[in-house]
């Protein structure tokens, strides 16, 4: 059965790129733009995987991650944070606001698909 | 050396337990020889009489050669020694070589037999006058150098140290033998006193009593000690003399009758008085006790014989009353009831303070009353005012009798008219009277000797023949000039009387004498008060002497308060002290200026009354002042308030409570520190730190932003060059693949760019922050080189790991450390065209490992070794460049080995090679 992967990014650009990624993978990907239509569409579509950028217009991706853990059906759902942010303490403050997993942009697309499996623990999407 | 200091420290041990001078010179002496190694050594001591140093102490095999020999402080030849010459010069004498030295030649054969060399004689002071010599004498010559003088001048001056120590301690010890004595002679004073002496407190606990009253009781001191006083007394008696002892505690004194009960039963009677007095802050009270059975057996007598009294008594003319001792008539004769103007019937059996308003002033009343207290005969005259205004003249004589007194009473208003009658004339013979026993002369106007009575005659030494009609200056030129001419002279020139003492130096005496004018001339009359004199003299100095050990004392305390008192008048801040009441006692200068009053103007006002304060703040600072009594928490807090310069000033304001020592408060003391001025330097450096947190906020808040900028389209660049380049969009030509490959270099480069700059950002404004965690080293290292290797084996250099000792758990940053080496080996890598980079590990020590990592590449010039770890330096520079790099790798490595508590260094040689080491400890503080 194919893996649902809610992408909530603002950039189009980056948007396209790991969506053509994920889906190059087989995995069936739901992209929001900012955190509340992200919140709406993981109550409504309960993915597998959140993958979430915290540079986000309206509200950051601290407050949507605290949101979404929020939300019992979510409660066990991994969200892992994409950020350009490299500051000290991101990462805790990531993992603090209800991230399971912490990755650094820029991606490397040789690497990215293994590296958000290992940390949400996926089979993988269509293989 | 160490001898001589090792003597040093025992003669100092010797003044402290050196009980007298003696032990204090032997104990010098020997320690000198004995610990200094001295060969022998002995201290003289003046003899002001002789001028001979006699030895008071000596030690050593020879040191009867002190006795054998006779040195002087005089300048005879026995004085012209080390020892004498030390004593007159008061200086040290040191004789370098004795047996050649000429000033030696009275003891040379002495101090030849007994092997001395050397000598060196040190003045000791007593009172800081020299009054002895030290003398030191060694076996060698020359052994006498400038430390040894020092010391043993150091000795010396230990020593007039430990004499003035005795002396003190004598002075001490004859000042409490003096104090004991004093205490002694009022013990033995209150046993010699007649009777039984007692004195108790308020609760009747008895404090101190003399023997007589352990005698008269029967019972021992420690039954008395846990006795009280009513427990002497039986029935009525109890309550008679609870009274009066109420009667003492309240008006200071009284008496009582009482039978004074022993252990065995038996009673006497006995007559006391008491006195209240104070004693260390309680009322106690004083008494003595008179057995007065004697008198009482007289009582019975009398009482037996008592109606041949009265019959007596009622013819006599002269007033006759008896009173009881609770002023109750209890007699009177018929004269008695004209002089009290009263019939007798009105009086008897009542009391005369009752029957009489108002007598207690009265000086007849004071005498009767004196003479009932005191059990004394007295006597006097008195003009008694009737309740009717009208006066009579009375000469009253009481005498105690056991009922209480008997009063006699004589009219004597008539003599009393004639006494004044002829007091004028009687007074010239009153005057010649009262001369009778005193010497006397008479002189004449023209100075001449008219009478001379045979007292005077005898003090003269004169016979009255040979005075008599000549004048009195020939006679005794000696008195011109002294007092006595003066005032002769003043009382016939001005006719005044004059009285006057003077000393008459030629009779070696002083008189006392009055002068008076008469008729003829003027009279003398005369006494040798010389006895007197000295008496009064000697209580003087007694007095003088008590008076000077007083005032030092108090000087003492007075110097001691005064330099408090000046301590705090000083102070920059304000103080200011009062009462129980929380009335000021007074205020420091700098409280003055401060409020700009004067002490004069608050001192007795309590803070309420200071209108230089807030009405507000006064109660404020009342109430917590009372608080402070009650809960005697001391009050420190920081308190706004005006100043006299106008403004409202921020200050620290703390008052503590004063206790006496029983624990009452006795009141408080405040100070008030202007912390206006450091306020302000706080606000401002709160105010900077603002600044300066907010521009590091917004510093911090530009490179996250700018990180994040640039990444996300490097994020794009990378991604989807990496996409094409694995073919995911579709199969790409060679050409297509060599120019996308460069792209993804570039974006990597410009990555490696921003993530290194950032680094050395967050390393330079001290963001960067490392962990203390676990960390395997070995897996580190592997995974580190894993890392590395693919570039490694891009070049065809060997990549090698050694772990040359094996390795312990570390606790460090284990990212940064991957980061540090990760860049190292990268830059070997890059550098090394040929052969191989290897990483070694090791542990160092039980604190550190060394990781070095070495290469076989072309190596850094000496000069370029220096500036290796600045940021933004590639040592192949310029257009010869030839290598990617940011040129922050080194300068990031270095800060982040200094971090983790490390050390990074580099050694290498054009053409060597080059070695990266970095020595970390194994176990790293959070820096």
């Amino acid at each position: 059965m194919t893996l649902t992967v809610l992408l909530i990014e603002d950039n189009e650009q980056n948007r396209y790129l790991t969506t053509f990624l994920l889906e190059r993978n087989g995995y069936s990907v739901v992209a929001a733009v900012d955190g509340p239509q992200g919140i709406r569409d993981a109550q409504r579509l309960r993915p597998d995987l959140i993958l979430l950028d915290i540079q986000l217009p309206v509200m950051d991706g601290y407050a949507v991650a605290a949101k979404l853990r929020e939300i019992d059906a979510l409660a066990d759902t991994p969200i892992i944070a994409v950020t350009s942010y490299a500051m000290v303490g991101d990462r805790e403050k990531a993992l603090a606001a209800g991230c399971t997993g912490y990755i650094e942009k820029p991606i490397n697309p040789e690497t990215f698909i293994a590296e958000i499996e290992r940390i949400a623990r996926l089979e993988g999407g269509a293989r | 050396m160490v001898r001589l200091y090792d003597a040093l420290s025992s003669v100092n041990h010797a003044i402290v337990w050196a009980r007298s001078r003696a032990q204090l010179f032997d104990a010098v002496c020997t320690a000198l020889v004995d610990e200094g190694g001295f060969a022998m050594a002995w201290i003289g001591w003046n003899e002001p009489d002789t001028c001979r140093l006699v030895p008071v102490a000596r030690a050593g095999v020879h040191g009867a050669y002190a006795d054998a020999v006779r040195v002087y402080t005089d300048d005879r030849p026995e004085g012209q020694g080390p020892s004498g010459r030390a004593f007159r010069e008061a200086r040290t004498q040191v004789t370098a070589d004795i047996l050649n030295e000429a000033s030696s030649a009275p003891w040379r054969e002495q101090l030849a037999e007994r092997g001395f060399h050397a000598s060196a004689a040190i003045p000791v002071r007593e009172n800081g006058v020299v009054a002895g010599t030290l003398n030191v004498y060694a076996s060698e010559a020359r052994a006498f150098r400038s430390r040894e003088i020092a010391l043993l001048e150091e000795v010396a001056t230990d020593l007039a140290f430990g004499l003035e120590n005795l002396a003190r301690e004598a002075d001490r010890e004859r000042a409490h033998a003096a104090a004991e004595e004093e205490r002694a002679f009022s013990a033995a004073m209150i046993e010699s006193m007649p009777g039984i002496v007692y004195f108790y407190d308020h609760t009747g606990k008895f404090l101190r009593w003399n023997r007589g009253f352990e005698l008269a009781s029967g019972y021992s001191a420690d039954e008395i000690a846990a006795m009280h006083p009513l427990d002497f007394f039986r029935g009525r008696d109890r309550e008679h003399v609870a009274e009066r002892i109420a009667e003492v505690m309240a008006h200071g004194d009284s008496w009582a009758e009482a039978d004074f009960v022993a252990k065995d039963g038996t009673r006497k009677p006995y007559y006391f008085t008491g006195r209240r007095v104070t004693w260390k802050g309680e009322t106690c009270l004083v008494g003595m006790g008179i057995d007065v059975s004697e008198k009482k057996r007289a009582e019975l007598a009398l009482r037996q014989s008592e109606e041949r009294f009265r019959t007596t008594v009622d013819s006599i003319v002269e007033g006759c009353q008896l009173l009881g001792f609770d002023w109750t008539y209890l007699y009177m004769n018929a004269t008695a009831a004209s002089h009290n103007r009263r019939p007798n019937s009105e009086l008897l059996g009542r009391s005369m303070l009752e029957m009489w308003p108002g007598i207690e002033a009265t000086e007849v009343f004071a005498m009767l009353r004196r003479s009932m207290l005191e059990r004394a005969p007295l006597h006097g005259e008195f003009l008694y005012t009737f309740a009717d205004g009208s006066t009579n003249w009375f000469d009253v004589r009481v005498q105690p009798v056991p009922e209480g007194i008997f009063v006699l009473s004589i009219d004597i208003a008539d003599r009393k008219r004639s006494e004044a009658e002829a007091a004028e004339a009687r007074r010239a013979v009153d005057r010649i009277l009262e001369s009778v026993t005193d010497a006397f002369v008479a002189l004449d106007h023209d100075w001449c000797f008219t009478y001379v009575n045979e007292r005077a005659a005898r003090i003269f030494g004169r016979t009255r023949e040979e005075l008599l009609g000549k004048r009195i200056w020939p006679k005794f030129p000696e008195g011109v000039g002294e007092p006595f001419h003066g005032a002769y002279e003043r009382a016939m020139r001005d006719r005044v009387e004059v009285q006057f003492e003077a000393y008459y130096p030629p009779l070696g005496a002083w008189f006392e004498n009055r002068v008076y004018p008469s008729s003829d001339g003027i009279s003398i009359v005369f006494q040798d008060i010389s006895e007197r004199k000295r008496a009064e003299e000697a209580l003087r100095e007694a007095n003088a002497t008590l008076e000077a050990r007083v005032s030092e004392r108090t000087q003492e305390l007075d110097q001691a308060r005064r330099f408090l008192d000046a301590i705090i008048d000083h102070l920059p801040n304000a103080v200011f002290y009062k009462d129980a009441d929380l009335r000021f006692l007074g205020a420091n200068r700098a409280y003055e200026q401060t409020f700009g009053v004067r002490r004069e103007d608050i001192v007795g006002k309590t803070v309420l009354d200071l209108e230089y304060l807030p009405e507000q703040t006064r109660r404020r600072f009342q109430e917590e002042q009372l608080a402070l009594l009650a809960t005697k928490e001391p009050v420190r807090r920081e308190a706004s308030m005006p100043f006299a310069d106008g403004q409202e000033h921020q200050t620290l304001y703390s008052v503590t409570g004063i206790r006496r020592a029983d624990g009452s408060p006795a009141g408080v003391v405040g100070s008030i520190v202007d912390v206006t001025p450091l306020k302000e330097t706080e606000a401002a450096l709160e105010r900077a730190m603002r600044a300066a947190e907010a521009a590091d906020r917004l510093k911090s808040a530009f490179l996250a932003t700018m990180s994040h900028e640039l990444r996300t389209p490097l994020n794009s660049i990378i991604g989807f060059t990496g996409i094409l380049v694995q073919g995911l969009a579709g199969p790409l030509n060679a050409e297509q693949e060599r120019q996308l490959g460069m792209v993804r270099s570039s974006a990597r480069h410009l990555l490696e760019l921003i993530n290194d700059v950032l680094d050395i950002s967050k390393i330079e404004a001290g963001q960067m922050t490392v962990r203390s965690e676990p960390v395997e080293l070995a897996s580190v290292l592997e995974r580190v080189v894993a890392v590395v290797k693919p570039m490694a084996d891009r070049k065809q250099l060997a990549l090698e790991l050694e772990l040359a000792t094996p390795l312990p758990p570390m606790v460090s940053d284990q990212r940064r450390l991957e980061q540090i080496l990760i860049n190292l080996l990268n830059n070997a890598v890059k550098f090394t065209e040929q052969g191989r980079v290897s990483l070694t590990a090791e542990q160092l020590d039980p604190d550190r490992v060394r990781l070095s990592v070495s290469d076989t590449g072309e190596g850094i010039r000496a000069e370029d070794l220096a500036r290796l770890f600045q940021p933004f330096t590639q040592v192949d520079t310029g257009l010869t460049r030839k290598h990617e790099g940011t040129g922050l790798g080194l300068a990031i490595c270095k800060r982040l080995t200094t971090m983790l508590g490390g050390e990074l260094q580099c050694t290498s040689a054009p053409g060597q090679g080059s070695t990266f080491t970095v020595v970390l400890p194994i176990e790293s503080r959070q820096s």
